[in-house]
């Protein structure tokens, strides 16, 4: 081919044909009327374009919907019930109580313990200082339902974030208990959520008291 | 009791949290609430939020990764799979960046991700057109998606106003329709003769006539001196 032919099919090929975001758009019904009339209308003549509107329409419907039911916002009932609480703002009644244990003589484990109830569940949270590193805590963590009886904990997972970030991840055992290793002690607060099969409970703006 | 909690009380962190549990439940084919995960791209497109865009990364980048790996053109593309996932996101950023409003046209978080996924073809298909034609994306493309090319003088605002002026040039030099239509399927759209007939049976008596009137328009276009300097321009 000549050396200008060539460069000139080089810089010219599909200098009008619209972007594959614009194809794709067309076909979502995402453009705006002029733009959506213009890409029709060269759809009409352009054969690349048609072939990549026919690869982004098999594309897009791969591993479609049949894999999984479509999702719906389900009822108030089906939802998994979720609770959210700033500790920073609780609501009236949250917190039940507050205790401070001090530290036994010689000792650095002194303990600062809060019982909220949030919902139908009672969750107390102790930090204790770390005898080792002082500029570390433990938390160290208990739900249970407020009327007696009936729910198991072992299903349950406790997860720390800090800063939009997650920090660990623990099990629970059967009676609700939790404790997480030695956490940085910083004004940053951390928020606890507590998640397990038929609820959740959101406890924001969590700080060492 | 069980009061239903506003989206606005939740943390970024929460709403992650609550995507993330709510994807578990699609997987395993259950019925699943996607508000939490739709409200996560509603911060950080409305809100900026650039710790909820950071989740939505975290969270969807194993998706992203899956449709890349699966995309007909990858095994071709010659570039690792995480190039395609970075450029998928950066598009779908810049395209809500650009008109935050355009949310309001999704109904929900499928489409949503439809869109995402429609980000992560064009990342790749645009690769490959890049590669096997190097001057060919327009300016269109580089202008709206400010994606950046690797150097390329068509891929340029000023090699893409000489693409502009180049076509100008020619649509000057050719005399009638005949090549007017061949210099279009030829140059832009790279059509055979067979095929130019097959498009324009109308407008030629048979595929000699094409390769004719093709031969006689290129002959003038090699020797016209004005569009050899916008070609040297080009360089």
């Amino acid at each position: 081919m000549d050396p200008t032919e060539r460069k000139l099919k080089e810089i010219l090929f599909r200098h009008f044909c619209p972007t594959q975001m614009d194809l794709g758009e067309y076909d979502l019904g995402l453009l705006d009327a002029p733009r959506r009339d213009q890409v029709a209308s060269h759809l009409q003549d352009c054969v690349h374009c048609q072939q990549d509107l026919v690869q982004i329409r098999t594309f897009l419907t791969q591993d479609g919907p049949a894999r999984a039911p479509d999702s719906v916002t389900p009822s108030l009932r089906e939802r998994v019930k979720v609770f959210v609480v700033n500790l920073l703002s609780p609501p009236p009644n949250v917190l039940v109580s507050s205790t401070f244990q001090p530290a036994l003589r010689g000792q650095e484990n002194e303990m600062h313990t809060q019982v909220y109830q949030v919902g139908p569940y009672l969750v107390a949270l102790s930090f204790q200082k770390n005898a080792t590193r002082l500029d570390h805590a433990y938390l160290l963590g208990d739900i249970s339902p407020v009327d007696e009886g009936g729910v198991e904990f072992q299903a349950w997972k406790a997860h720390l974030w800090q800063s939009d970030s997650p920090v660990a991840t623990v099990p629970l055992d059967a009676d609700g208990h939790f404790t997480f290793g030695s956490l940085p002690i910083t004004d940053t607060p951390y928020e606890l959520i507590l998640s397990g099969p038929d609820g959740e409970i959101h406890l924001q703006n969590l700080h060492r008291p | 009791m069980n009061v239903e909690v506003s989206l606005a009380a939740f943390s970024v962190a929460g709403l992650a949290h609550r995507c993330r549990e709510e994807t578990e439940r699609f997987y395993r084919r259950l019925q699943v609430d996607e508000r939490y995960c739709f409200e996560l791209f509603r911060r950080a497109i409305r809100h900026r939020s650039e710790q909820a865009w950071n989740l939505i990364v975290r969270q969807y980048t194993h998706q992203v990764t899956a449709w890349i790996q699966r995309h007909e053109s990858f095994a071709g593309a010659d570039e690792a799979c995480d190039y395609f996932v970075n450029h998928a996101f950066a598009r779908f950023w810049r395209a809500f960046n650009r008109d935050p409003h355009k949310l309001d046209r999704f109904s929900g978080l499928k489409p949503l991700l439809q869109y995402l996924k429609l980000c992560a073809h064009s990342a790749i298909k645009e690769h490959v057109q890049r590669h096997m034609h190097p001057g060919q994306l327009s300016l269109s493309e580089h202008v709206r998606t400010g994606v950046p090319f690797t150097a390329d003088p068509a891929a340029t605002v000023d090699g893409q106003l000489g693409a502009e002026r180049l076509w100008q040039r020619v649509l000057e030099i050719v005399k009638t329709d005949q090549e007017r239509i061949v210099a279009e399927a030829y140059l832009i759209h790279d059509m055979k003769p067979r095929e130019i007939f097959a498009w324009r049976e109308d407008a030629f008596s048979d595929i000699v006539q094409v390769r004719r009137v093709k031969d006689n328009f290129l002959t003038r276009l090699r020797r016209d001196a004005q569009l050899l300097a916008i070609l040297a321009g080009h360089v």
